[in-house]
């Protein structure tokens, strides 16, 4: 729990100051760290996370629902699914970096 | 086994990192167009106004306060003009940046950088027109003038300061979706703007519409149907009432060969013909009206105007008002992109404007050297050399699409057709005289003085309606009316071998149309011939609209003694129909005469018999009007069958003026039904079109009297995103309005009133107004659209016009403030 949640901070933190780049960055750096545990899980999981309370934040000042709507009207979506794209996006990033740092460290998990 | 555990996320890590980095078919690059801090995620958060915000002008001489009120109109107090430009510059970047973007790129012919190669012919119209290379031209003229340059510098300050410091939030929902960044404004930017101003008003081809009916029944009848006056006149000029000139609608002859060509020819200028808004269909005109003092309940001069645009979202219009304490208090609707209020009022008059529509725009066949690659043309048996500029245009990774060659003779751009080269000569592309009047009208003091600013105005020529203080009224219909060699009407080619051909110089401004105080106590103007050729009958254009809506208008007005500003509001969206008024009775007649024949079909006598019940108004519930525009159509197929050709989808309708004028000649030739053998008389093809009516709505909307004969079910207003994404627009939308009514609705319910303002001026101004949109170009605004509803009901809404900032707070009417300055934090 203590590495997805320190995982999310970075994600957090990584996505403000840097953008979207930081995602396969902190989830590699995950894998390196913490290599033999499910150290794919663990990076997707920080990855959602990490955007999932970005949004969070973002829907506290504006309309985050009503975005998804109208940006999934734009590409024949329902807003949902432009939200689960929005989290499986950086899951997935996360994920596949954490799981190869961990590989290439010769982690057991990985 | 450790390879596939490396392989596997390289795999998976690529193709998401592609995806993240690259676009993908329409899809922006994944990764920065989700980030939910820097992508399209930050939209949301500026959604809404904060109460308060701070932000930097670099140059800006003090602090500007800016004090949007509750319906989210910023009210700017700045010290000094060249600081209110600033101010303007920043607050419409910060509702309506890719708005102003998108405006000046497609005057540039420059979308395809935005956008990409699918819009390549749009932007090849926008420069083989000139519209850009106009505008530049004018800069360079403009630059040395400082009374003119330093507000459109200011203004671009004022953009480019909110672009330079623009945060992820900031930037539009559009620029997200394309994966580009703002470009910077230029202060020539405004001047494209304005030329785009002038195409959307002033490019119309007589030319186009002639030849096209030319080509299918004749010059002589081309002439008829387009004449040079309105069969029915109720000029702009108070004249003495309505009245009927006798006219003869030539019959449909042979098809012109000549013709067909010069239409060819037109359509290399104009891009393929789009009728789709001809006859009473179209709706880009405009409606203005006033009753002066004597003739209003308030004992001050009052004002109405409304004019009909292309409704977008975010719309054409900006509200702001605008003050520099002891120099200019001006209130009203801006463009974006121009620095300064288009139409509006200050504490002295209050102005709008209607389209004259007048023919400004003429084309030459020219003579070349050489056809495949011309470098000179023949003028007066000389050769002179032609101008040659070169077009390239780009991409959005600057990759080059296309190059052009664009010529010019002394005249303007040619183009050519299959070997024939014609030029275009246009007000709109010669030199500017629109900024500096549109700046000094929002300082005017007096109607004179409104009118004087407005004898510099060059185009596109307006009928500008101006009331005063002083409980005066006037309007004039001011522009660059270009006098034509003896005799030419401008509506044909002109030889361009020979300078005889050219223009000979501009109308003067006493024989334009207007009026100033007149006796009649009231103006109004709704796009029709501007002045009865009785009173002047020299050529300023053809092809008017049909004068319906100033019928309707002028008769509201002379109906009453004396009128409110809830009368003027009130008749924006009157459903009655002059239109109607006149055609109904010859269809009720035509079946009339048939029964006594005993030849009406049992159709004839149930569609006489509903359209007899009929009040002839177009409100939303009403379960006739639908019948009665279905039988005009018939009529007009019927009609005009001579103009149209099974192989070619193209329609050109004349305006129902023409079909009144025809229903009082019912031996006319027009008549005839082309198809059949027997010759059809008038009241037999008016009698049948009701038939066809009444069966074709019943087949198709079930028997009368059902929900779905509501006239609010077939006319809808349709207002659609700049980039026309429909989850963006606001569609269908029921409107107490039709063709040829005050609140027009043309039949793909795109077009019409794009502002309504009522104004009653005397020692306290009070204005209401609205348009179809919002102040934010946020998608996920209230802003956006929060105005639709009350302007779909034909409800104005109070304009806010405080004499200091105290004074709005104390109303309790401030949604947020934005402090200005030139250092400091944001």
């Amino acid at each position: 729990m203590t590495r997805v949640g320190v995982g999310t901070l970075l994600v957090v933190l990584g996505t403000w100051a840097l953008g979207w780049w930081a995602v396969p960055v902190v989830g590699a750096l995950m894998g390196a760290i913490w290599p033999d545990r499910r150290p794919g899980i663990a990076a997707a999981a920080a990855g959602m996370l990490g955007w999932v309370a970005l949004l969070v934040w973002g829907s506290t000042i504006g309309p985050v629902g009503n975005l998804a709507d109208t940006v999934g009207g734009v590409m024949a979506l329902p807003g949902a699914a432009v939200l689960l794209i929005t989290l499986l996006f950086p899951a997935v990033l996360a994920g596949a970096a954490g799981a190869l740092s961990a590989a290439l460290r010769g982690g057991k998990g990985a | 086994m450790r390879v596939l555990k490396i392989v596997g996320p390289i795999a998976v890590l690529a193709v998401v990192l592609h995806l993240g980095s690259r676009p993908t078919g329409p899809l922006p690059a994944l990764g920065a167009f989700l980030d939910p801090v820097h992508g399209i995620w930050a939209v949301a958060r500026t959604a809404e106004l904060p109460p308060t915000a701070r932000a930097v002008i670099p140059g800006l001489e003090s602090e500007v306060e800016v004090i949007y009120d509750e319906r989210r109109v910023p009210h700017i107090f700045a010290p000094t003009r060249a600081d209110l430009s600033r101010a303007l510059g920043y607050v419409i970047a910060r509702d309506r940046l890719f708005q102003l973007e998108l405006q000046a790129r497609a005057t540039a012919g420059t979308l395809t950088e935005l956008v990409g190669e699918r819009v390549l012919e749009v932007d090849r119209q926008s420069r083989r027109l000139g519209l850009a290379w106009a505008a530049k031209r004018d800069w360079e003229r403009v630059q040395n003038d400082p009374e003119l340059a330093e507000p459109l510098i200011a203004y671009a300050e004022g953009i480019n300061a909110f672009i330079d410091a623009m945060g992820p939030e900031d930037v539009p929902f559009e620029f997200h979706l394309l994966g580009r960044k703002p470009m910077r404004w230029k202060p020539e930017h405004t001047l494209y703007l304005l030329k785009r101003m002038g195409w959307t008003l002033a490019y119309s081809s007589v030319e186009l519409r002639k030849a096209w009916l030319a080509s299918k029944a004749g010059r002589a009848a081309a002439d008829g149907l387009i004449p040079r006056n309105s069969p029915i006149q109720e000029p702009i000029q108070p004249h003495r009432g309505p009245r009927d000139l006798s006219v003869t609608i030539p019959p449909p002859g042979a098809p012109d060969a000549d013709a067909a060509i010069q239409m060819e020819t037109l359509q290399a200028f104009f891009g393929p013909m789009d009728l789709a808004r001809d006859g009473d269909g179209r709706a880009l005109g405009s409606n203005n009206w006033a009753v002066s003092a004597s003739r209003s309940t308030t004992g001050g001069a009052i004002l109405a105007g409304d004019p009909h645009l292309s409704m977008t979202l975010p719309s054409i219009w900006y509200e702001a008002h605008l003050v520099v304490p002891g120099e200019m208090d001006v209130y009203g609707v801006t463009f974006a992109g121009t620095p300064a209020i288009v139409i509006g009022f200050n504490r002295d008059v209050a102005w709008t404007f209607t389209n004259t529509g007048s023919d400004v725009m003429d084309y030459y066949r020219e003579r070349v050297d050489d056809p495949e690659a011309p470098t000179r043309y023949r003028l007066d048996g000389e050769w002179r050399p032609l101008e040659s500029r070169i077009e390239e245009f780009r991409g959005p990774t600057g990759d080059l699409l296309a190059v052009d060659t664009i010529r010019h003779t002394h005249r303007g751009p040619m183009t050519e057709v299959e070997g024939d080269y014609v030029s275009l000569r246009w007000t709109v592309l010669e030199d500017q005289g629109e900024i500096g009047p549109l700046l000094r009208l929002n300082t005017a003091g007096s109607v004179e003085e409104w009118l004087d600013v407005m004898s510099t105005w060059h185009a596109p020529t307006q009928n500008g309606l101006v009331a005063g203080r002083d409980g005066r009224i006037a309007i004039r219909s001011a522009g660059r009316y270009p006098v034509r060699p003896e005799q030419a009407t401008g509506d044909w080619f002109f030889d361009g071998s020979t300078s005889e051909s050219d223009w000979k110089g501009w109308l003067p401004i006493d024989r334009f149309p207007q009026a100033l105080d007149p006796a009649q106590g009231y103006l109004a103007s709704a796009n029709q011939q501007p002045i009865d050729p009785d009173d002047d009958d020299i050529f300023i254009g053809a092809d008017w609209p049909a004068p319906w809506r100033a019928l309707t208008i002028n008769a509201l007005l002379r109906a009453k003694e004396r009128h409110s500003p809830e009368d003027l509001e009130r008749y924006q969206t009157f459903p009655g129909s002059a239109r109607a008024d006149r055609l109904v009775p010859a269809f009720l007649q035509a079946v009339a005469v048939l029964s006594d024949r005993g030849d009406a079909t049992p159709e004839m006598t149930a569609g006489a018999e509903l359209l007899a019940t009929w009040d002839r108004r177009y409100t939303t519930d009403n379960e006739v009007a639908i019948l009665f525009e279905s039988a005009v159509e018939a009529l007009e197929e019927r009609l005009w069958d001579e103009l149209h050709d099974d192989d070619d989808p193209r329609r050109l309708t004349p305006g129902t003026d023409i079909v009144a004028a025809l229903i009082e000649d019912p031996r006319n030739a027009w008549w005839d039904v082309r198809e059949t053998e027997t010759v059809e008389t008038r009241d037999e093809v008016l009698a049948a079109s009701l038939a066809e009516a009444l069966v074709r709505e019943r087949d198709r909307l079930g028997p009368e009297g059902s929900d779905a004969w509501h006239w609010s079910e077939h006319r809808q207003a349709n207002i659609l995103h700049l980039m026309q994404l429909r989850s963006l627009s606001r569609t269908e939308i029921p409107v107490q309005g039709g063709p040829g009514l005050l609140n027009p609705s043309s039949g793909d319910g795109r077009d019409g009133p794009s502002w309504r303002m009522v104004v009653s001026l005397g020692d306290e101004v009070s204005a209401r107004g609205t348009y179809p949109g919002g102040q934010s170009g946020n998608p996920v605004s209230p802003g956006y659209s929060d105005r639709i509803e009350a302007w779909a009901e034909g409800a104005l809404q109070p304009l806010r016009y405080p004499r200091s900032p105290e004074e709005l707070e104390a109303d309790g009417q401030v949604r947020s403030r934005l402090w200005l300055s030139a250092g400091g934090g944001r």
